[in-house]
């Protein structure tokens, strides 16, 4: 992958550059775990008087949003290998596999006027 | 002269066709741009004042057309329309096509005619209205494939209305009237065949599942500005119309339930990141449709209020989108990746409509979309509830972390476009700080619903178990990508049930007129005298003395009509794919 000079970027860019390190992502993934245990925990208090059973099980949508995530990310790699198609698959009747025209744009790379 | 026009002064669409019609006098530049601000604000200031009641009645053809209705369902789809124009507008202040401004312009005034219609004929109007104004916001990116996806477009739009004037007519044929009021008699085993082709019409426009895929074509094919203003219009007019027409109709529920699932899988494997938020269109009008399905008032409120938060943090979405693709030429996931270094603001936007989106407690979709969950749970729709909830996790996954991860973070992609231009970063300011207003003020919104709204959503339980749900999904996402299993994206396009008339009708087509060629002789002779016999035949009916003539000519004509214009459109539709 090409990676571009990080001189060229904004202040609020250099400081957010800091969240590629790899011990900092690490710490974030903890972080969101250390989260999810307490969100967990939370469910002790018996806030949630949910319309079903099944909503005031333990962690009921704790699991339920790590299930159903994980479910759509596995079944769309099935999916894309069923209905993937080249970009051009259409042409020349779609979009897809045009370039944008220029005059609708105002590309400019940072720093430019 | 005057007394016969004012009827139609009654309704705020005068305002955008003078608007229209000011505009390509008006000196190229600013002053264009300003005709396109000024006339949502009046628009918004007339339906805000605008009194409750029926105004602007007159009749035509012996016809009682009503210009203006006001009640709470009509004025806040009034409303945020007009305020949907009025963002767009500031976000297109570059823009100096005035096609694409007139084509705003009469886009969002029939839109806003046609929630404020009394009756189906004027409905009937507007419904044609928004088709043909659109479509030019797709012609406007003047490219082939932008051409033939216009067509594409504006035939499945028009049919639609061809759909909406047949059931129009036949619904006055069974009942005399042409009022724009709840059709649901008693349920849709009462339904007349007019109802039913009424209901048709508006779930093409809606995206029912199945008839969803003209949304997901042509949205992206738009130009930069011209998607943001489609994402707000056509599919909430339909939305507003069902809720108008068909409250508490329970096949709704189950046709909601699909459009909030399949898409989810389909934005999740799609490169364009404008066709990821169109098929995320998709799946919040189904919210939107199970709420109208379920029919109670806090189902209606949580649709009303749905629509509303939904055209803002779309908006909003299309947006940082649409500014990426303006300053690096491209909407594609697999060529974009660490913008946040050079465009910092449009992320922090982004970022914002995703939470909306997502329903983060604090934003809007989580005051909105927790009315129609609570319906349906309410109402003991347990499957559907939990199809709601996956739904859900899968907004997240496509709209949540999908489009500003690709856009902004992901890899680095190289690219260090300049930010985007100050209109587009105020748009996109003054949007995100609705979805954070709604959010942190939800009796703001509240107060714009149908009906009286007794409904607390920050209570502990509720953002304790919305939390679970999203944060837990980011858990499944960060050590989905940090272990490899996240799928990377690639520059490819994917099937939908545009397949079928765009290489399974041609392709049979096809065949069909290779046979027909072969055996052309022999036909043409059989067809001589098929013909000859059929005109006996038609004779008979039609004739003097005829069945058909004696019986429902208009109706048969009307219907006869609706069938040739609709077999018109569909082999155009396969000729132009």
């Amino acid at each position: 992958m090409p990676t571009g000079p990080n001189d060229k970027i904004t202040a609020i860019g250099k400081k957010l550059t800091a969240l590629e390190k790899p011990e900092i992502i690490k710490r974030m993934i903890q972080g969101l775990a250390i989260f999810c245990v307490l969100l967990f925990i939370g469910d002790f208090f018996h806030l949630r008087h949910g319309k079903f059973e099944s909503e005031d099980l333990f962690g009921f949508y704790g699991f339920f949003g790590f299930a159903a995530f994980a479910f759509i990310i596995f079944a769309t790699k099935v999916l894309k290998s069923i209905i993937g198609r080249k970009e051009d698959y259409y042409a020349p009747n779609v979009v897809d596999a045009e370039d944008y025209p220029d005059v609708e744009l105002d590309v400019k790379e940072h720093g430019d006027d | 002269m005057t007394e016969l026009l004012a009827p139609y002064f009654a309704s705020p669409v005068y305002l955008f066709v003078l608007g229209a019609l000011i505009l390509p006098l008006l000196p190229k530049g600013e002053l264009r741009a300003l005709v396109t601000l000024i006339v949502p604000i009046l628009s918004g200031y007339l339906i805000w004042n605008a009194a409750p009641g029926l105004h602007g009645i007159t009749t035509l053809g012996g016809l009682e057309i009503t210009m203006m209705r006001v009640d709470k369902l009509s004025t806040i789809f009034g409303l945020i329309f007009s305020l949907a124009a009025f963002l767009s507008g500031i976000y297109a202040w570059h823009v100096r096509d005035s096609v694409q401004q007139i084509a705003t312009l009469l886009y969002a005034g029939t839109a806003i005619g046609a929630v404020f219609a009394g009756d189906l004929l004027s409905l009937f109007v507007y419904w044609e209205g928004t088709a043909l104004a659109s479509v030019f916001l797709i012609w406007a990116r003047r490219t082939t494939g932008a051409y033939a996806t216009g067509m594409r477009y504006l035939l499945i739009q028009i049919g639609s209305g061809v759909i909406l004037i047949a059931g129009i007519a036949l619904h006055y044929r069974a009942s005399g009237s042409i009022a724009f009021d709840r059709l649901t008699g008693t349920g849709p085993e009462s339904w007349d065949l007019g109802v039913w082709l009424i209901f048709m019409a508006f779930g093409v426009k809606c995206a029912f599942p199945l008839m969803h895929n003209w949304l997901q074509d042509s949205y992206p094919a738009a130009t930069v500005t011209g998607t943001v203003t489609l994402s707000a219009f056509t599919t909430k007019m339909a939305v507003y119309c069902l809720a108008r027409a068909f409250p508490g109709t329970e096949m709704l529920i189950y046709i909601g339930a699909v459009m909030t699932l399949f898409p989810i899988f389909f934005a999740e494997i799609e490169n364009d990141l404008r066709r990821v938020l169109a098929y995320s269109l998709n799946n919040q009008l189904g919210f939107m449709v199970v709420g109208v399905g379920v029919g109670t008032e806090l189902a209606l409120n949580g649709t009303a209020a749905h629509a509303f938060c939904h055209i803002l943090y779309k908006s909003l979405l299309f947006m940082s989108v649409g500014a990426v693709l303006f300053r690096t030429g491209t909407s594609k996931a697999s060529e974009l990746g660490g913008l946040y270094r050079t465009m910092p603001w449009t992320m922090v936007f982004c970022i914002v409509g995703a939470s909306s989106i997502s329903a983060f407690p604090l934003f809007s979709g989580f005051v909105s979309k927790s009315l129609i969950l609570d319906a349906a749970a309410e109402n003991q729709y347990p499957v559907v509830w939990a199809v709601l909830v996956f739904a859900s996790a899968g907004v997240l996954s496509h709209s949540g972390i999908k489009i500003p991860y690709f856009a902004f973070f992901s890899h680095d992609s190289g690219k260090r476009p300049k930010e985007a231009p100050t209109h587009m970063l105020i748009a996109m300011g003054l949007t995100a700080f609705a979805c954070i207003f709604i959010g942190v003020f939800p009796s703001s919104l509240y107060a714009l619903l149908p009906y009286d709204v007794n409904y607390v959503p920050y209570t502990a339980g509720h953002i304790l178990a919305q939390l679970q749900l999203l944060v837990f999904a980011l858990l499944a996402f960060a050590l989905l990508m940090r272990y490899g299993f996240f799928p990377a994206e690639t520059r490819t396009i994917n099937l939908d049930v545009d397949w079928t008339y765009r290489k399974l009708a041609p392709a049979f087509l096809g065949l069909v007129v290779a046979v027909v060629r072969t055996v052309w002789g022999e036909l043409a002779r059989g067809a001589l005298i098929s013909v000859q016999a059929g005109q006996t035949a038609l004779e008979r009916l039609y004739g003097p003395g005829g069945r058909l003539e004696q019986v429902q000519r208009t109706g048969a004509m009307v219907l006869w009509v609706a069938i040739l214009l609709g077999a018109a459109l569909a082999i155009n539709l396969i000729t132009v794919s």
